[in-house]
């Protein structure tokens, strides 16, 4: 359309100012990515001098690499079967009326708008009532089912435009339907397909919150490791990450923008997209026909729980591949294995869960006589009251919740919960995003159990909290040390072991033990019933209960393991360190058990807790 | 070889084209004309098989191929806005039909060159649609259909969409092509000059049938009905009365008072209505009675229209009527200013002149 | 239609789109909705038997509040996106065709880069040592660190952000099919621009508007993630309820009723948002 003209239409300086700002707003993160990208310093914004280590730490990550081509591979397989079926269905919408048109319109544009977390959730309910395994399959279908729609829009804006005659022109030159569409409406409308197919892609690639629910054991993808990433704090890492998508991305636009300039033929592109995806789709059934499922093992577990260095010493010894993936909390856990769609071998459910999961049958019996090093295991810890038995669990590691606070912005004493209480710290105190925790704690403040179930202090409790929200900066289970490093909180209540790691590298932070108590955890492998790899499990637990190993482990996650030989082991600071955790008096501490019914009330308080 | 028997096509209630019938012979040029809504595209389109009839036989060669879908016609189309592919070159396009038809890959070269040729596009092979001028795209257009060497060639509004100039000068390459290669046109247009140009014989529709069907000449001179005679050429329409009939001519009464002498036989018996065509090219305009001219009637000059070639006289008659009147400027040497406004004069034609329809 | 040949052909077209839709969304909608009417076990699953209880539950003035903070936020991040994206929008429509083609690539590349590192950055830029509130302090314009992140505040910097380029190319698209010469016309009929822009470009901007809406308002509704990365202690919306009812506490069937109620509020916004403004009319989605 021309536009010359002197109107002055869209030239008013205000315009072109807020114009601009839009596009700067827009724009502002990414120069700040790459640039802090380069930065020595683990802490994000502190600049320490050029440094390119992060790159090699990106580089060296296993579960970035397995989620980038999880990811490729997904995205070209849901691309390809997007584009198929959303340019039938955008055929079959432009080129003809028929009953229940309207009703298939429908279907095509509500998923669209939808939020996609009702997307997402459905498409699980459905996985589990059909009993299909969450896998690739499952991520594959509900990327389908998105980008067929977006697909379908793009390619039937196309068809709008398409000249009804030339179809008539073929079909009077003695082409039929078949014909016509291959060599007269598929190439006119090849631009539209083309684009549709791109959009699908990047879709895929950048889909989350549908993977999240839709995905299994061996599907972690790219965006549900980098969700892991942002959760558990933020490190350069990401930033080098999120530098090398943006490059790629970059690359890509220029790349189509190129050969759209040298007006490659489209049918060229399109057969080359098509055939890239096709290639990749028929890699993925090879390599999934060829790969030896025996040796391989699916991991569900807190992101970082298992070193990745002792992973890697593993399958190098082994020639078990591991696929990891992870959860943030039990109740997590507990949803995923009930579904029993997911074909994980190793999980790693804390005590109370443990009992859940083995009332709900699910989980298999470890075969204890198989483990060489099951003698290095401290016997108070190899049947305790969440199973006495000792047959369906193997203890990894224990802790309990300190109080980890920053000694030169508070004042002493801090050997109390109460002082989460206190007015001076408003809005400097962060909870743990966990009603168990924050309800646990709020019943011992009260003198009382959680496992009580009891009602009436239930309500106290929520009382007890909602007078402690106003000086709550935010309820966070991920983040703690970056945001206490930061100082945008002096204290909180903490896991052991990650307290201990702060307090580790940055005197000023203690982790205190406060003298009401403190509630604790023990966190176990357990094998699920129908897991396939039960004796690939047993072999990693066996590995983990090996003195040396243990002893790593314990150095890296700073939690103490019940392992008699690997205290001795240890360095001598660590071991320091770990003391006052090695010599907890386990007589005193208490297990919080589990809730049943009482559970609902719980979460109904946190909810009202959180929410008002 | 092509027959149309009772053809009817209904959308709906709407009745499109209802209870045709027509004959087009072999190599002849066959025109449908119409103004648009007539229904004659939807015989076009239910010829080349895009629509179907909702009864009535189409029979092509002997053979009723009324169901048949478009690609096994032995018709080819030539479109309105030509529709050429836009992702081909001008040979992909023009070898399409023949690809389609798995011709071996020498033929179609020749034929294709030999189809460009035709349409003198030779040396344009490689360009893309959007590379060529509206009138070389009709011609592409028309290569296309032609290469395959159809029974019949349909041509909807072909030179609709070019403007004057071009169009006249492909008016007249189209009957020299079809002399030349000898395939039956069905050419659709709503232009009455294009039409009477170009065909043998030409069909004038209207609401769905076929008013009057013949040669250009026949329509022009002879109109059967009120509405071809108004939509071809312009007429003036005189009310008029039977009196007396004989197998020669009749008399009439127009407007009540004026009796005029027609050597035509009147279509209905004496005492009925009938309507008198004149076309304004037949009428003179005089002071006084001519020989020549046998009929009179008087009308008083209201308006002057100079057109170059000619002038129209609009005169009202007493009854109220204005009748235009149509006079070569050089043939009768007439000064733009002999006749005076609001000078009553008298209006002349012959008792040859005319034609007679049922009102 | 009569045609069996046509008719092959159109199942062929037909059938595989629709079953695929049929089988992995309207089925599991109703299986959510079924859930939702459903006893929960002990332990969050499925029992069998009828109950409406969890829809009592939602009627929970607890859950009402958070569902209408929900509408509240999306509400605002809405009419916030538009009036950034409006004047962007505009300005692209109108700029020389080299301008636009670079605003337009600028607009569209954030939207390639993967949501969860853009919102990521906000960290990094919002946070107490973040590249604000260090630039800040550095000029000595602040001495205590602005609390930029973990509040409301950095929730509608996420949902405004992520949103932006959903806003700006639905209203880009409409203003940019506008023919200059309805503006022409206008002022030749004497209208100043400003009753130009209110009587001819706006209005003729509304179905892009419209879409624009759409697009912004329907999933910062669902939206969960960015109050978790950027909220503080009460930035609860109803994605997070759901979320935490499907994964954390394991209430399945009170999740499910809470999204069929949002399901069934949004049907009925869009039917009636549909048949008002046609905001999925193709050429919206033209531009995309």
């Amino acid at each position: 359309m021309a536009r010359n003209n002197d109107l002055g239409l869209g030239t008013g300086l205000w315009l072109r100012v807020a114009t601009w700002l839009s596009v700067a707003f827009l724009f502002l993160p990414i120069p700040i990515l790459i640039i802090f990208s380069f930065n020595a310093s683990r802490q994000v914004t502190h600049w320490e001098g050029f440094s390119l280590k992060w790159y090699a730490v990106a580089f060296a990550d296993r579960a970035l690499w397995t989620g980038v081509q999880n990811s490729l591979i997904i995205a070209a397989v849901s691309t390809l079967l997007a584009t198929v079926l959303g340019t039938a269905a955008a055929l079959a919408l432009s080129k003809y009326t028929f009953r229940g048109r309207v009703l298939f319109q429908n279907l095509i544009y509500i998923p669209i708008i939808l939020p996609e977390i009702i997307f997402g959730l459905s498409l699980l309910a459905l996985f589990i009532l059909i009993r299909m395994p969450l896998g690739f399959t499952s991520v594959i279908c509900a990327h389908v089912t998105f980008s067929l729609s977006f697909v379908a829009l793009i390619v039937l804006a196309r068809l709008h435009q398409f000249d009804r005659r030339l179809e008539e022109a073929s079909l009077d030159l003695g082409a039929n339907r078949l014909q016509t569409l291959r060599y007269v409406i598929l190439p006119v409308i090849a631009p539209g397909i083309v684009s549709g197919a791109m959009f699908a892609f990047t879709l895929s690639l950048d889909d989350f919150v549908s993977t999240l629910f839709t995905a299994g054991a061996n599907s972690t993808t790219l965006p549900l490791r980098i969700y892991s990433l942002v959760k558990y704090g933020v490190t350069p890492e990401l930033n080098a990450i999120s530098t090398l998508l943006i490059l790629v991305t970059l690359a890509a636009l220029l790349a189509g923008h190129y050969l759209q300039r040298r007006a490659v033929s489209q049918r060229l592109v399109l057969g080359l997209g098509g055939g890239t995806a096709a290639l990749v789709a028929v890699l993925l059934i090879v390599s999934i026909a060829l790969a030896d499922d025996r040796h391989t093992l699916n991991v569900y577990n807190y992101a970082g729980y298992f070193p990745d260095s002792i992973l890697a010493d593993f399958e190098k010894e082994t020639g078990i591949r591991i696929n990891y993936s992870y959860f943030n909390d039990n109740e997590e856990l507990l949803s995923r294995l009930s579904l029993g769609a997911c074909d994980y071998d190793l999980v790693v459910p804390s005590d109370y869960m443990v009992r859940t999961m083995i009332k709900l049958k699910l989980l298999a019996r470890i075969n204890r006589e198989s483990l060489a090093n099951y003698a290095n295991l401290d016997e108070r810890f190899t049947r305790m009251e969440f199973d006495p038995t000792g047959e369906y669990y193997i203890p990894y590691t224990y802790g309990c919740t300190g109080l980890l606070y920053n000694r030169e912005l508070t004042q002493p004493p801090v050997d109390s919960w109460r002082v989460l209480w206190d007015e001076r710290y408003k809005g400097r105190i962060l909870m743990l995003d966990d009603m168990r925790e924050c309800f646990g704690l709020a019943f011992r403040l009260l003198g009382g159990s959680l496992t009580d179930r009891d009602p009436r202090m239930l309500q106290d409790a929520l009382a007890l909290l909602r007078k402690q929200k106003p000086l709550v900066l935010r309820y966070d289970s991920n983040t703690v040390d970056s945001i206490l490093l930061s100082r945008e909180a002096y204290l909180a209540p903490y896991w052991s072991g990650g307290g201990l790691r702060l307090t580790k590298d940055h005197p000023e932070f203690e982790f205190a033990i406060p003298r009401e108590g403190v509630p604790m955890f023990v966190d176990t492998f357990c094998i699920p019933r129908d897991a396939r790899h039960k004796e690939n499990a047993e072999r990693l637990i066996d590995f983990m209960l090996r003195p040396d190993i243990a002893a790593r482990c314990m150095e890296e996650l700073l939690y103490p393991m019940p392992n008699t030989q690997a205290p001795a082991l240890l360095p001598e600071d660590i071991h320091a360190l770990l003391q006052p955790m090695l010599t907890l008096d386990l007589k005193k501490l208490q297990l919080v058990g589990e809730l049943g019914e009482f559970n609902k009330d719980v979460d109904r308080a946190w909810t009202e807790l959180r929410s008002r | 070889m092509l027959e149309l028997i009772n053809v009817t096509r209904k959308y709906g209630d709407v009745v499109a084209v209802n209870d045709v019938s027509l004959t087009v012979a072999k190599g002849e040029f066959f025109c449908l004309l119409g103004s648009s809504g007539c229904g004659k595209t939807t015989i076009l389109r239910m010829v080349a098989g895009f629509e179907k009839r909702t009864s009535g036989q189409i029979i092509l060669n002997g053979r009723d191929m009324g169901d048949d879908p478009p690609y096994c016609r032995d018709v080819n189309t030539v479109f309105q806005n030509y529709a050429l592919f836009p992702h081909m070159t001008v040979f992909e396009n023009v070898a399409y039909g023949l690809r389609i038809r798995k011709c071996n890959t020498a033929e179609i070269g020749t034929r294709v060159m030999e189809a460009l040729g035709q349409v003198r596009l030779s040396g344009f092979e490689e360009r893309r649609p959007d590379q060529l001028s509206g009138g070389q795209q009709q011609r592409v257009a028309l290569a296309r259909a032609l290469v395959n060497r159809p029974s019949i060639l349909l041509l909807d509004e072909p030179l609709s969409a070019l403007d004057k100039k071009i169009a006249e000068q492909t008016r007249l390459e189209l009957t020299e092509l079809q002399r030349r290669v000898g395939i039956t046109f069905i050419y659709v247009t709503h232009n009455q000059t294009e039409a009477l140009a170009l065909a043998d014989r030409v069909a004038v529709m209207h609401n769905g049938v076929i008013e009057q069907c013949g040669p250009p000449g026949e329509i022009y001179e002879h109109p059967k009905t009120r509405f071809v005679a108004d939509f071809i050429g312009s007429m003036n329409f005189l009310d008029g009365q039977v009196t007396t009939a004989t197998d020669r001519g009749c008399r009439l009464r127009l407007a009540e008072r004026w009796d005029v002498e027609i050597d035509k036989a009147s279509p209905v018996a004496p005492g009925n209505r009938v309507l008198y065509c004149l076309r304004p090219e037949q009428l003179r305009l005089s002071l006084l009675p001519a020989r020549d001219f046998e009929n009179s009637v008087p009308g008083v000059l209201r308006r002057k229209v100079f057109e170059g070639d000619a002038t129209l006289y609009l005169l009202e008659l007493a009854n109220g009527q204005m009748v235009t009147v149509s006079q070569n400027n050089y043939i009768a040497r007439l000064a733009r200013d002999f006749y005076e406004l609001n000078q009553e004069y008298l209006l002349l034609w012959s008792r040859t002149s005319g034609e007679i329809i049922r009102a | 239609m009569r045609n069996p040949l046509r008719i092959r052909e159109l199942h062929l077209l037909l059938f595989p789109p629709a079953l695929w839709l049929i089988l992995f969304f309207g089925l599991p909608l109703l299986i959510v909705l079924f859930f939702s009417v459903s006893r929960q076990d002990v332990y969050g699953g499925i029992a069998p038997g009828f109950t409406l209880e969890h829809y009592r539950r939602i009627a929970d003035p607890l859950y009402l509040v958070i569902l209408w903070r929900s509408l509240v936020m999306a509400a605002v991040t809405t009419v916030i996106t538009l009036l950034l994206a409006y004047p962007t929008a505009y300005y692209m429509a109108f700029a020389p065709p080299r301008t636009k083609l670079i605003l337009m690539f600028l607009v569209i590349l954030p939207f390639w880069t993967n949501f969860l590192v853009r919102m990521y950055s906000f960290m990094t830029i919002l946070g107490a040592d973040g590249v604000i509130n260090t630039l800040l302090l550095k000029l000595g314009l602040i001495h205590e660190p602005l609390s930029l992140i973990h509040n409301t505040f950095a929730v509608y910097v996420g949902f405004v952000y992520g949103n932006l380029p959903y806003m700006i190319l639905p209203i880009f698209a409409a203003l940019d099919r506008m023919n200059t010469s309805l503006l022409e016309a206008s002022m030749d009929l004497g209208a100043g621009p400003i009753r130009t822009f209110w009587r001819i470009t706006l209005p003729y901007s509304l179905p892009g508007v419209a879409a624009g809406i759409v697009f912004v308002f329907i999933p910062t509704l669902g939206n969960f993630v960015v109050p978790e990365i950027l909220g503080g202690a009460d930035d609860v919306i109803i994605g997070n309820v759901i979320n935490r009812q499907f994964l954390a506490s394991r209430n399945w069937p009170f999740g499910s009723a809470l999204s069929a109620v949002l399901v069934f509020g949004l049907m009925v916004f869009i039917s009636v948002y549909i048949r008002r403004y046609d905001p999925m009319g193709k050429k919206q989605l033209a531009a995309v």
